[in-house]
């Protein structure tokens, strides 16, 4: 999303008239993109659904503290991240839980919801994403799956450029292995 | 083959979703006030019908696959395994290949490297523990510590991070 489009969004939100307005239109330029960060993490629509619905929430709570010094989907993309960070603690899905028993239950997720259809290699790639640490697995959705640029993800994550070019190719490398091996 | 996987990995979402919840959402900001938004429930249809042909589905492609595994055993139908999916080739399918990185960023890693291959234990004196080379790459990213891209590891860094 161009920047100035990002500027008529604010000034819409910055006059009380249109505030509702603008904040609606927030929503619907940066919905889909935050939803399938959500979604690839959280794997339900249903949980989805309530994540970025908070994600919306803390960006309206917030909106005037929102100091223009970064772009406005850096912003709300960070305040996805924490939410993220938030339903995998209080969900207990962080990584630090055994592989086997996270993998099983989010492969249990993906099994019975019927809000998932994917291929088996789609499915096999899900299960490799499990194996990764939270963050690498966010790293690498961003990379792979989003093409966000690095010095983008570096802003939204707060990591240095380098710190995610050798997250990602060790992802890579990861992935690699269990495909392989699985 | 070589096209990646569709960024919504199989994942599939109700009919209308994101028409609705822009409004969905400011209704409930300016009318509820700030209390937590529970979520729009917007059922997937489910037809009993469906779930029937599922399992026939299923049991038909279960025999076949059975019928399959001992046929390719015996060379019946396989020549080679031209055809099939290996789990080798998926890196290639998912064209993972592109994304592997070939540069280091040395300058932005402190402190002494410490050389290493393959999967051997390595004890960092500080805390006692033994890690392996990925346990430590997993431990500089989860602390945004920058990890190299070669064999070479620094363990300065997880020392420091520790002091």
């Amino acid at each position: 999303m161009p920047e100035n489009d990002d500027q008529s969004i604010l000034d819409l939100i910055g006059r009380p008239e249109s505030r509702n307005r603008g904040f609606e239109l927030l929503v619907h330029t940066y919905q889909e993109r935050i939803y399938w960060l959500i979604r690839r993490i959280v794997f339900r629509h249903e949980d989805t659904d309530d994540v970025v619905q908070n994600v919306f929430l803390q960006v309206w709570l917030h909106l005037d503290s929102f100091r223009r010094d970064s772009r406005l989907f850096t912003w709300i993309y960070r305040i996805a991240v924490n939410e993220a960070i938030r339903w995998q603690k209080k969900n207990r899905l962080h990584h630090w839980i055994s592989f086997s028993s996270m993998e099983r239950e989010l492969g249990n997720i993906l099994v019975s919801d019927p809000g998932y259809n994917g291929t088996e290699v789609e499915f096999k790639l899900q299960k490799a994403l499990l194996h990764l640490p939270f963050k690498q697995r966010l790293v690498f959705q961003m990379k792979y799956m989003e093409s966000l640029k690095y010095e983008e993800m570096s802003a939204i994550l707060g990591t240095s450029v380098g710190a995610l070019k050798a997250s990602y190719h060790h992802a890579v490398k990861k992935i690699e292995r269990f495909l392989a091996n699985h | 083959m070589t096209e990646r996987i569709a960024s919504k990995s199989g994942f599939r979402i109700p009919d209308g979703y994101f028409e609705h919840l822009p409004a969905y959402i400011l209704d409930h900001i300016t009318t509820g006030g700030r209390q937590r938004i529970h979520a729009i429930r917007v059922p997937f249809p489910v037809i009993r019908m469906e779930i029937t042909a599922a399992l026939c589905a299923g049991i038909i492609l279960a025999s076949l696959a059975i019928f399959l595994v001992i046929t390719r055993d015996s060379g019946i139908f396989y020549g080679s395994d031209k055809g099939i999916l290996l789990s080798a080739d998926l890196p290639e399918y998912l064209n993972l290949e592109e994304a592997t990185l070939i540069e280091c960023l040395a300058s932005e890693i402190p402190g002494p490297l410490l050389s290493f291959n393959g999967d051997e234990k390595i004890t960092v004196e500080l805390d006692g523990e033994q890690y392996t080379k990925d346990e430590i790459i997993d431990y500089l990213i989860e602390r945004d510590l920058p990890v190299p891209v070669t064999n070479e590891l620094t363990i300065s860094a997880i020392i420091n991070s520790n002091n």
